[in-house]
């Protein structure tokens, strides 16, 4: 926070208008906006049309908690912990569909820290659940025919007990 | 979930949705959505696609709750739909189901019978339509044909049909059939009361009776093929004109006692139509049929065993060569006529077959003697065995002979015994109980006459069939306001058939398009697919205001039906309140909620949306356009948050999308109201306040609309699978082809086997995985061996010789 004061702002634009004031050195986690600081896109507002204003929030959230650097390695440790409990609470939406916004954003911001935390927090929540539940929750289509699937799950018969 | 869901769509999406004009698209369906691509558009709904499967539910699908609970539904509105009906004795348009995709939309039916003054009272008591109570009752009823002039006063009233028809839903279910037979009868009653309806017959002197097909699912239709055919006669029994309803009328459940005492008259209306003039000033009794299909089934025991050769057969080919214009014309044509190819059996039957070669030879004295005698014994054996119930009516005879006797124009004796001894045998038979003493034998007088009917016939029955049409419609127009209300009921009627699957289509099938294609088959072809571009095009411009207007079926009526005291408001019209409501209903049990669109309906279960199913055969929608204006409805809140992958939704200015921004907030409010579901969550109906917000989200390469908020793309998948367990990865394999592709990719391998390396999750089950699937080791192996991953993968390599090793 400290080098804030001098730290360059950038608007960022949600997909539903709002715009984020965000400092360059925090948002600079995201690839995708980095690159478009470099290609020097970014003296207006930067258009996010894939992220909601709320979606957006958070992830700023996220970037700003993480952009926190610790002064000496005491502070180090702590930061560490506390940054592990900060990730543990962030993941943890009401609304899956929330995480799974979190997971486009930083898809396509490439973030690569929150795209990480985020999957595996979807990974979590989806890795106990029978397969039929999983095709729900990303809406995917069974494709295979009853034989091939009970082929397929014959082949991982050992996996099922 | 505790939110309506709103699906709205592109309004000429609309013309994939629905094959015909005049429905609302038909969209209780269930599963998860597939992926719909626009070049599959061809296939599943453009000129490739096979716009007439039929959507039924799967025998999984009936188990459910909900979808027994919509049979309900609609089971209960038929009941009402009758005890309403009834009361009002005026004519009830009487729309029999459209088919779901079938483009041959039934036709409409207006019952006129209240169009006629002097409704003949004593025709209630001896007036049984009912198919099981024998065939007795067509007959006693059949004084109007004696005297088409007296036909006027013999009018059925609509009460005694609706009677009829009541009582025979009684003998349905009083009768322990199996339930394919009981939904066999089902169709046959309402086949049978819709053409009584069938107007054209009605409103000239016509006393139609008995069941009429004309479609390729005749018995869903009950359009009659026979506006012609039966003017000033009396078309009783079965009147089919389909292919495929002839293994319905061979069916055993028909004949053995319950149709075939009806008069089954079977007419193929294949633009070739052989009816107008068959039944024109005649008594067209006994089973008519005239598909080539047909003769196994004129062949079969069951019509041989002395019951149908009572009521005695007419089998008509109408193959182009059309063999009878003058066949019956003013004659009582009794006994089995046949015109098939095989008649031999038919023939062994007692029956009586022409052969319709080309050369007319549709008079008796063509038949061989032998026939004649088989045809003689047929109702020979008729007298020995009265304990057939079709023949143990006296009555029926009775009602025979004398129609023949009051009857001068009709010529029994030239047209059916043209041949003296078999004349004279026949009359023996007829005159057992009475004499008949007007009829011609002179058959030069027939032939010459016959010629006669034949050159002209064609034409002048065109020219009567448009008559005929204008006065129906004329008719039509008159009684749609008296019975517009009545008519939304009735149209339920035929909902659910035989395999019970929800058709929305039917229950919001239009009753004025239907209607207007009413007619003989051909004129209605035509008329249906200038019907169908007119009002397609009409509805693509206003989709809201057409819809509404075109679809007088409203929810009013459901919930009226059900709730029975709601009071109507008069904008409550619209279509999007039907979908509100029968998603309602058809709602899943614990479902809190409902998506509706006016173009395209479709409920969610869980979180998933919705596709067909025909038979087996999936049939995805285009979700690329559905999802354009997607909203929902927080109940608790009352807010309309609208998806809008395309930012249109907010500034939008199409007169139908206004229409819906202005009266939503009105007809959800009442509709939530309605149902308690505001009680039920605490909302104070005054206070409650619906508000429109817009929600962008800007189109996604894969993912539109909604689709873009709950679900995430398959990139996205793979780095989530990166991140599972090898256990629950090996069993998401079974997911979808793509994932299993995806696990079982040597790609995937590595990049999962390093990252487990790396994170020092390897377990002992991860390399009994590996080493189970020899394929996916190898693989690992052969790209191990690149040294594309050198430093983790070796390692892991490590651990899967150890682990072997140790096996």
């Amino acid at each position: 926070m400290s080098s804030s004061s001098s730290s360059k702002m950038i608007e960022l634009r949600s997909s539903d208008g709002e715009t984020f004031h965000v400092e360059e050195t925090v948002v600079l986690q995201s690839e995708t906006i980095k690159q478009m600081i470099d290609d020097d896109c970014a003296n207006a507002a930067i258009p996010l049309p894939n992220v909601t204003s709320m979606t957006l929030a958070k992830v700023i959230e996220y970037i700003k908690k993480h952009a926190e650097k610790p002064k000496d390695d005491d502070d180090k440790k702590v930061a560490e912990e506390d940054l592990k409990k900060f990730d543990a609470e962030f993941v943890k939406v009401d609304q899956e569909s929330m995480l799974f916004d979190l997971v486009r954003a930083a898809n396509y911001l490439n973030i690569k820290s929150l795209l990480d935390l985020t999957c595996q927090a979807v990974a979590d929540s989806i890795k106990d659940l029978s397969v039929e539940e999983v095709r729900k929750k990303f809406n995917i289509q069974n494709d295979f025919t009853p034989e091939e699937e009970a082929k397929v799950r014959k082949e991982n018969a050992w996996a099922f007990d | 979930m505790d939110a309506i869901w709103i699906l709205e769509s592109y309004p000429n999406n609309k013309k994939w949705w629905s094959k015909k004009d005049n429905v609302l698209p038909r969209a209780l369906a269930w599963s998860n959505v597939t992926k719909f691509e626009k070049n599959d558009y061809n296939r599943l709904f453009g000129p490739d696609s096979n716009p007439n499967l039929e959507l039924y539910a799967t025998p999984v699908e009936k188990q459910t709750g909900w979808f027994i609970a919509g049979i309900q539904f609609i089971n209960g509105l038929v009941d009402e739909d009758l005890n309403v009906s009834q009361d009002d004795g005026v004519g009830v348009v009487s729309g029999n189901c459209v088919d779901l995709q079938h483009n041959s939309v039934s036709a409409v039916s207006v019952l006129s019978a209240n169009s006629h003054e002097g409704l003949n009272e004593t025709r209630v008591g001896n007036n049984d339509m009912l198919l099981l109570e024998g065939g007795d009752g067509f007959l006693d009823s059949e004084g109007g044909a004696k005297n088409p002039e007296s036909n006027k006063d013999k009018q059925p009233t609509l009460a005694d049909v609706l009677d009829e028809v009541r009582a025979l839903r009684k003998e349905v279910a009083l009768v322990k059939f199996d339930d394919a037979r009981i939904a066999k009868l089902e169709r046959l009653l309402n086949d049978n009361f819709m053409f009584r309806n069938d107007s054209p017959n009605g409103n000239h002197n016509d006393v139609n009776q008995g069941l009429s097909g004309s479609a390729n699912h005749p018995m869903a239709y009950g359009k009659n093929d026979s506006p012609n055919g039966n003017p000033n006669g009396v078309n009783k029994g079965l009147s089919c004109s389909a292919n495929d309803l002839m293994s319905t009328c061979s069916s055993p459940d028909i004949l053995d006692g319950e149709v075939a005492s009806a008069l089954i008259g079977i007419h193929k209306a294949d633009g070739k139509n052989d009816s107008p003039n068959v039944n024109h000033n005649a008594v067209n009794k006994g089973l008519s049929c005239s598909a080539n299909d047909l003769m196994s089934t004129c062949s079969s025991p069951d019509m041989g065993n002395g019951e149908v050769i009572v009521t005695g057969m007419e089998i008509h080919k109408a193959d182009g060569q059309n063999n009878i214009p003058n066949a019956n014309h003013n004659a009582v044509n009794q006994g089995i006529c046949g015109s098939a190819n095989d008649p031999m059996i038919l023939a062994c039957d007692g029956m009586r077959i022409d052969k319709a070669d080309g050369n007319n030879d549709y008079t008796y004295s063509q038949c061989k003697p032998s026939i004649l005698d088989v045809l003689v014994r047929g109702f020979d054996s008729q007298k020995n065995h009265p304990g057939i119930d079709v023949l143990q009516h006296d009555t029926r005879v009775d009602c025979f002979v004398s129609k023949l006797n009051d009857h001068p124009t009709v010529d029994i004796g030239v047209k059916v015994v043209p041949v003296d001894e078999f004349a004279d045998d026949f009359m023996d038979v007829l005159n057992d109980e009475e004499s008949i003493p007007n009829y011609s034998l002179d058959d030069m007088k027939l032939q010459d006459e016959e010629e006669k009917l034949i050159s002209t016939p064609a034409p002048v029955n065109h020219q009567q069939v448009d008559e005929l049409i204008d006065v129906h419609e004329d008719k039509t127009t008159v009684l749609q306001e008296n019975v517009k209300d009545l008519s939304n009921k009735s149209q339920y009627v035929n909902v659910v058939k035989e395999d019970y699957k929800p058709c929305l289509g039917m229950v919001f099938a239009n009753v004025k398009a239907k209607r207007k294609k009413c007619g003989i088959e051909r004129n209605y072809v035509l008329r249906s697919v200038k019907e169908r571009k007119k009002r397609l095009a009409m509805s693509l411009d206003s989709p809201f205001g057409q819809q509404a207007d075109t679809t007088p079926a409203s929810p009013k009526t459901i919930s009226r039906s059900v709730n029975g005291d709601f009071i109507a408001p008069p904008n409550f019209l619209e279509h999007l309140d039907l979908w509100i409501d029968l998603m309602w209903y058809f709602r899943e049990p614990d479902a809190d909620w409902a998506m509706v669109s006016p173009y395209f309906l479709t409920c969610t279960l869980g979180r998933s949306m919705i596709d067909y199913y025909s038979n087996g055969v999936r049939y995805p929608v285009a979700w690329r356009d559905v999802e354009k204006y997607v909203a929902e409805l927080h109940i608790s809140t009352g807010v309309v948050t609208f998806y809008d992958s395309l930012g249109w939704v907010c500034g939008n200015r199409r007169p139908w999308w206004r229409m819906m921004k202005r009266t939503l907030p009105q007809q959800l409010t009442l509709y939530l109201n309605e149902h308690g579901v505001l009680h039920s969550k605490g909302i104070a109906v005054e206070t409650y306040e619906i508000e429109y917000m817009f929600l962008k989200v800007v189109r996604s390469r894969r993912l539109w609309g909604l689709w873009c908020m709950d679900y995430i793309p398959f990139e996205m998948q793979i780095e989530i699978m990166n991140r599972l367990p090898v256990k629950s990865l090996l069993q998401f394999r079974t997911i979808s082809k793509s994932w299993k592709s995806c696990i079982d990719s040597s790609a995937f391998f590595f990049k999962y086997g390093v990252l487990e390396v790396s994170t020092g999750h390897i377990m002992a089950h991860t390399v009994q995985v590996y080493m189970g699937n020899s394929q996916l080791f190898e693989n690992v192996a052969i790209q191990g061996n690149t040294g594309f991953w050198s430093g983790g993968l070796m390692s892991y390599l490590d651990l899967v010789k150890v682990s072997r090793h140790g096996l």
